[in-house]
């Protein structure tokens, strides 16, 4: 009898300390959405001008050949209403990366149509926080570098039509950031389909939950998997008791309930 | 979701109940595999299960049926009280539940009835006791959610055949909140039990339990609570249930659980109890079809190959290896 209790404590704490080691490895290196999401693009250089960064030592020398270029996609960003901080915060990206100046510049081109389309997107539905639309852009682009559509992000938008809590631009564009950076979270570990993943964001959008709680739905989702549901019935799920008002605790419970059997 | 004969049965079902449903989720799955215990030595699983659930705007419904099959090759088979060369052990579960949304206020109707029926293989080996355990249950529950909290109460009515069988009347209150990344969940079970040899019993099992949900793919919960019960000769005993569980996915094809229950009795805190398992569960590969619009056939499933380890302080270890195939 002894003996038992013991193997079983050592199998256990054994195991249980892999499982907790291996997890935070996958945390640290494999959760770069939850991770972006936690940690939006550096905004320390945001306030540096091109022309600044473009009078530096070392970066005038190596990158000097792409400065004119990176000026003009930083008038076009201004006439959508972003400062070039966001484009400085990728030059330094890729210096640090060390990408040759042309391959730099095509991605800045890249960066430039993508953050016109989403100040585009925003100011179509009257959503563009003059002022504070940098951080927003930047956390947006970020996403559709992971693989959201921009039909997805606009779609998303066009729910906060019914925030009608909500009244200034900026906290419904933050909430339709969260929903869609955890919506794509999941998806990325528990592939969704597009339909059920454009549901699932408006039904986050559209909830009583906190957008600062959202992230525990990946949580939710590991705990369904692991016991046996599907993601599809996990999204159904999440989207039928996010819609009604529910809750996080209620959906919760409502895993649960589905999890124990009789 | 499944666009198929079972589908479409599932569908006027629940069309016919509870009028147009909002969504449905249909879920099949079948598993066969090795698994080699302590106590009963080598056996072959295998089972299937099938479960569907609507989403009305007022009303809901689920139910769900599993069966399970293992052929024994070892010296004895759980459940028989002598030794047989080797056996089958089978059993069947089926569920359902109903349940009606009305703003904060939600009830729920569960009845499900499960058959575990152990039957000597056809030729080998003489086996008594080998009678199928039948039992079967229903709650009412009634749920208030609120925007900072959500409470329940939870009358239940269960019975089972057997010689350990009896019926049970309880009632479950409960309570959860969040609390950070936190669910703290208090709650207190109420039990009366009476055994089909005339003995009876009262629990009362006030309790604290947590989930943590921490924003990336990791889920840990635990609960704990003290159990006294009255015996009708006066006595009384102290039990201390501790359960712990552990939820994960690795990457994007690695699942993992485990979990570990104690029960220490008091006041010697003597373990009588504790078992532990873990399950890894690798998947080997999705497959499935996406509709263009909507209403059109869309399914998608998944082969997964489940690894489980189990300890228990009376039944030894066990551990099994398997292929289960799962559409949705």
């Amino acid at each position: 009898m002894i003996g038992i209790r013991s193997k079983l404590a050592n199998h256990a704490s054994t195991f249980l300390a892999c499982l907790f080691v291996i997890s935070l490895f996958d945390f640290l290196f494999l959760t770069n959405l939850v991770q972006a999401q936690a940690q939006p693009p550096a905004t320390g250089t945001a306030k540096r001008t091109i022309a600044v960064w473009f009078g530096g030592t070392e970066e005038e020398k190596k990158y000097g050949s792409i400065k004119n270029e990176v000026e003009l996609l930083a008038l076009n960003l201004g006439f959508s209403g972003l400062g070039e901080g966001l484009l400085v915060d990728r030059l330094v990206e890729g210096s640090q990366k060390r990408i040759p100046a042309e391959k730099l510049l095509v991605a800045l081109k890249d960066e430039t149509r993508r953050l016109q389309s989403i100040a585009r997107i925003l100011s179509e539905r009257g959503l563009f926080p003059v002022g504070e639309a940098d951080g927003l852009a930047a956390e947006a682009s970020l996403l559709l570098r992971a693989g959201l559509g921009e039909s997805e992000f606009a779609t998303a938008l066009d729910a906060t039509a019914e925030l009608v809590d909500l009244k200034t631009p900026l906290p419904k564009v933050q909430r339709v950031l969260t929903a869609l950076s955890t919506a794509l979270a999941i998806h990325a570990r528990f592939p969704l389909e597009v339909g059920d993943r454009q549901k699932l964001i408006t039904a986050l959008v559209l909830s009583r939950i906190p957008r600062e709680r959202f992230g525990s739905l990946v949580s939710l989702f590991a705990r369904g998997k692991a016991s046996g549901m599907s993601q599809s019935r996990m999204c159904a799920l999440v989207i039928e008791y996010a819609s009604s008002g529910a809750t996080m605790e209620r959906i919760e419970r409502e895993l649960e309930r589905r999890i124990r059997t009789p | 979701m499944i666009h198929t004969p079972v589908h479409a049965l599932s569908f006027l079902i629940s069309v016919s109940l509870f009028g147009a449903p909002g969504l449905s989720a249909l879920e099949i799955s079948a598993a066969a595999g090795s698994a080699w215990s302590s106590d009963s030595g080598p056996a072959l699983e295998a089972g299937a299960a099938i479960g569907d659930e609507f989403f009305g705007r007022v009303f809901s419904a689920r139910y769900a049926g599993e069966g399970s099959a293992a052929w024994y090759f070892g010296d004895a088979t759980p459940g028989m009280t002598t030794t047989a060369s080797d056996g089958f052990y089978g059993d069947a579960l089926a569920s359902a539940e109903f349940s009606a949304l009305t703003g904060p206020l939600s009830n729920l109707v569960k009845v499900y009835g499960k058959l575990e029926s152990p039957y000597p293989a056809s030729s080998v080996g003489a086996v008594v006791d080998s009678v199928p355990i039948y039992s079967a249950g229903a709650s009412l529950a009634f749920v208030l959610n609120t925007f900072d909290f959500s409470v329940s109460l939870e009358p239940r009515l269960s019975w089972q055949s057997g010689n350990s069988g009896g019926k049970e009347l309880g009632l479950n209150s409960g309570g959860s909140f969040l609390a950070g990344e936190f669910l703290v969940k208090p709650g207190a079970d109420l039990a009366w039990m009476e055994w089909d040899d005339g003995s009876e019993s009262l629990s009362l099992r006030p309790g604290l339990g947590f989930s943590w949900y921490p924003g990336f793919p990791f889920s840990v919960s635990a609960d704990s609570g003290l159990t006294r019960t009255w015996l009708p000769d006066g006595t009384t005993s102290d039990e201390l249930p501790f359960r712990a569980s552990f939820y994960a996915a690795l990457g994007t094809s690695i699942l993992v659980k485990a979990a570990v229950e104690l029960g220490i009795a008091l006041p010697d805190a003597e373990v009588v109890s504790a078992f532990g398992s873990t399950e890894v569960s690798f998947t080997l590969g999705r497959f499935g079809r996406v509709g263009e619009g909507d209403g059109e056939s869309t399914w998608s499933g998944e082969l997964r190959l489940p690894c489980h380890f189990t300890l228990d302080l009376d039944d030894g270890w066990s551990a099994g290896v398997g292929l289960e195939v799962a559409f949705d």
